[in-house]
């Protein structure tokens, strides 16, 4: 499945060549370190890939209700362990490796995986320490470390485990796609619990629980329907918007900044910290925009149910709209603002960050709610949406000379911070105006466009 | 009473391109209204601003007595509304749409919603994004007339739906027409459907409305094809006939009375020859849509 594709095959091959070529020309003490390290990226590639495949082609045979595909795909993991994994090992192995560096090639694989399902925490991760370092630390200057046995040990063993997670993922995502086998089951006309459940070889009760909290959570919402409003929750899954803050997540990424930045702290306590705050501050500013931007794409994306919406007899006036809005461009900010301000008093009260940094992250932060807030009441209060409007941009660049102005050109003078501070909360001011004078552009009208 | 839908003089347009130029449409209550048009001659606009959905850049546009844009929670009640899209909520499955949309109209009719369900056979379990087109575009005609409405606008509703469902659709619309006296705007592609529910025709072209008759008139026209040399036929004078294309030099394509027709051919001079082309009411329309 992964290898079918031409050219994946074609890069693998050059590869290949490139590393048996480099292998052949080295003395014969290098030649093992040569195979490892040239087997390691594309075996991190080709795992990363093959799990993206199972995902796909797992979901999709669960729902066709394929027989036997999760056998089928276990071989085929098993194969691709075997390929990039077991045959390099057994070459390095002939060529007289130390038994415990070649199994630092199931590490790759590994990431490999890791980077197919996690790549936003990688990508995260990433950002945060190439921030909080300021690219000081090269991958070569982690490699060192493998010459300790119990880091390969670890290596190693937290490799195996993450591999055999893997090779139970077709397993996890067919029950976890049982729904899905359910609608197609259902699509099929199976007419009842008990025969879509027989029909597919799952228990029937499942689908019964799944449904009950379904019809719970649907009885739930539309209590917030009343002849006189709505309630928030009502408006988001009319336009299928974020629901609720993930308070758990916010807590994960509270721990996870205050590790990293104790981490720092442990490695550098003189310099290493306040760049890390200052990743971290960055990381929620583009969260912050992010989740407001996203309330914008559902508005924009679901025009024709929110047309269906205003023709309905209950669909409330203006003003409670206008506040329904409200109420959800703030609830979309709690979270990131809760997590934000959890992570800097803790980096306060541990000594991790100084008042200049809280300071230079505060307005960052005020200066990205302020324009991402003011953006999208200002898109919200047009008559209709322009991908570029100028007004916008212009309140933007007010945001963003605000906070050069407040940080750098005036730091340290009250009259520049004043000013700088004005100009922060322009797009803030714009919006806010705009949005309580003008009327509410829903349904979403895109210009040019029906 | 007054009219059920009406637009005066409404003009709109999208940048440049100028899609309705002072349309004028009335539609009385209890009227069937079957509304034609090539691709992009303004149908869906004109719905969306009979509906308010739309502003206009000049004229109005009212639903019974009040204006389409500031509509009371009574007048919003009285409509049913399905739009060219059918994957409406496609996030929900079919029960749940209709739960939550069903909760925004205090009188919805959910006896009426099962009976149409049991009889369309839809399924509510599915997600509607997960749902056939045609499945879905049945689930949007039941989540519209599930609310009783007296105002039903339909926006190309029927073009997923096999013969046999299209069919079953007109014929719930003919009964609730028959026994409520709905009124009924009902944009599509597929005159022969029309045909069957709608007492008018109106079809769009060039913004505005290039023909507004009854169904009964339009069964009695026929297209009569003229050829002959194009110095002839501009001789000849056809202000007699309800319509007349030129497609080319050397070709008329008139739409003419059906018991006028052979009076019509035997008074064309001589070295023109006519033939009676086609004789259905789609064909007959389709002149007013080129």
């Amino acid at each position: 499945m992964v290898l079918a594709r031409p050219f994946i095959l074609f890069v693998l091959t050059l590869f290949y060549m490139l590393a048996g070529f480099l292998t052949l020309t080295q003395e014969p003490g290098r030649k093992v370190s040569v195979i490892l390290i040239m087997c390691a990226f594309p075996a991190c590639g080709v795992f990363a890939i093959a799990t993206q495949r199972v995902i796909q082609y797992t979901t999709a045979a669960g729902s066709l209700g394929l027989p036997r595909h999760r056998e089928s795909m276990r071989i085929g993991q098993l194969w691709l362990v075997g390929i990039f994994v077991g045959i390099p090992a057994s070459i390095a192995a002939a060529c007289g490796g130390d038994p415990t560096y070649i199994m630092l090639l199931l590490v790759p694989a590994a990431i490999g995986v890791l980077l197919a399902i996690y790549s936003r925490w990688v990508f995260l991760l990433w950002v945060t320490l190439a921030v909080t370092t300021r690219f000081t630390y090269s991958f070569g200057a982690w490699m060192p470390g493998l010459g300790n046995a119990w880091l390969r040990t670890i290596l190693v063993v937290l490799s195996v485990a993450a591999l055999y997670w893997w090779l139970g993922l077709a397993n996890r995502l067919a029950q976890r796609s049982l729904n899905a086998s359910l609608v197609i089951a259902d699509a099929r006309h199976e007419s009842s619990t008990a025969s879509i459940g027989e029909a597919l070889g799952a228990d029937p009760k499942q689908y019964d629980l799944y449904e009950k909290a379904y019809d719970r959570g649907i009885t739930a919402i539309v209590a917030g329907i009343t002849d006189r409003s709505i309630t928030k929750r009502v408006l988001q899954v009319g336009l299928a918007m974020p629901g609720r803050t993930n308070w758990r997540f916010v807590g994960v990424m509270v721990a996870i900044s205050l590790a990293a930045l104790l981490f720092l702290h442990v490695r550098n306590p003189h310099s290493d910290q306040p760049a890390g705050y200052l990743g971290i501050t960055l990381l929620a500013a583009v969260s912050l925009f992010g989740q407001l931007n996203a309330v914008m794409q559902a508005c924009k994306a679901r025009t024709n149910e929110a047309a269906l919406l205003v023709l309905t007899p209950r669909w409330p006036p203006q003003d409670k709209v206008k506040s329904l809005f409200l109420q959800i461009i703030l609830e979309r900010q709690t979270g990131i603002w809760a997590g934000w301000i959890l992570v800097s008093i803790f980096a306060s009260i541990f000594g991790l960050v100084g008042a200049e940094e809280l300071f230079t992250s505060t307005v960052v932060m005020i200066a990205t709610g302020s324009c991402a807030t003011g953006a999208l009441l200002l898109a919200l209060s047009r008559k209709v949406f322009k991908e570029v409007s100028l007004l916008t941009i212009a309140t933007l660049l007010c945001g963003v000379a605000g906070t050069v102005a407040f940080l750098f050109g005036a730091y340290g003078k009250a009259q520049g911070q004043m000013l700088g501070l004005g100009l922060v909360l322009v797009p803030l001011a714009v919006g806010a105006l705009s949005f309580s004078i003008r009327p509410v552009q829903f349904p979403v009208r895109m210009v040019n466009k029906q | 009473m007054a009219e059920a839908f009406k637009c005066e003089a409404v003009t709109k347009s999208f940048g440049r391109r100028r899609v309705l130029d002072g349309l004028s449409l009335t539609v009385e209550p209890g009227e069937t209204v079957g509304l034609l048009g090539a691709n992009g001659a303004g149908k869906t606009t004109l719905l969306k601003i009979l509906l308010g959905l739309l502003p206009t850049d000049a004229g109005r546009s009212s639903i019974g007595e009040e204006p389409s844009r500031s509509l009371s929670a009574v007048a919003r009640g009285r409509i049913g509304y399905v739009p060219q899209t059918p994957a409406q909520f496609a996030w929900l499955t079919g029960r749940a749409m209709l739960r939550y949309v069903g909760a925004f109209y205090p009188r919805f009719d959910w006896r009426y919603t099962e009976s149409l369900i049991g009889r369309w056979k839809i399924s509510l379990r599915t997600p509607i994004g997960l749902l056939s087109p045609g499945q879905q575009q049945r689930l949007s005609i039941v989540r519209a007339l599930g609310a009783r409405p007296d105002f039903v606008v339909l926006d190309e509703p029927i073009a997923a739906l096999d013969p046999a469902t299209r069919l079953a659709v007109i014929e719930e619309l003919v009964q609730e027409h028959r026994v409520r006296g709905i009124s009924i705007i009902f944009s599509s592609h597929i005159t022969g459907d029309l045909e069957r529910l709608c007492n008018r025709f109106v079809v769009l072209a060039g913004g505005k409305i290039a023909l507004n008759e009854s169904t009964l008139s339009c069964r009695n026209w026929l297209r009569i094809v003229v050829n002959g040399p194009e110095e002839l036929l501009r001789t000849v004078d056809f202000s007699r006939y309800r319509r007349v294309r030129t497609p080319r030099a050397g070709e008329r394509v008139l739409v003419a009375l059906r018991v006028e027709a052979s009076e019509s051919i035997a008074q064309l001079p001589d070295g023109l020859s006519a033939s009676i082309e086609d004789t259905d009411v789609e064909s007959v329309l389709s002149e007013w849509m080129q």
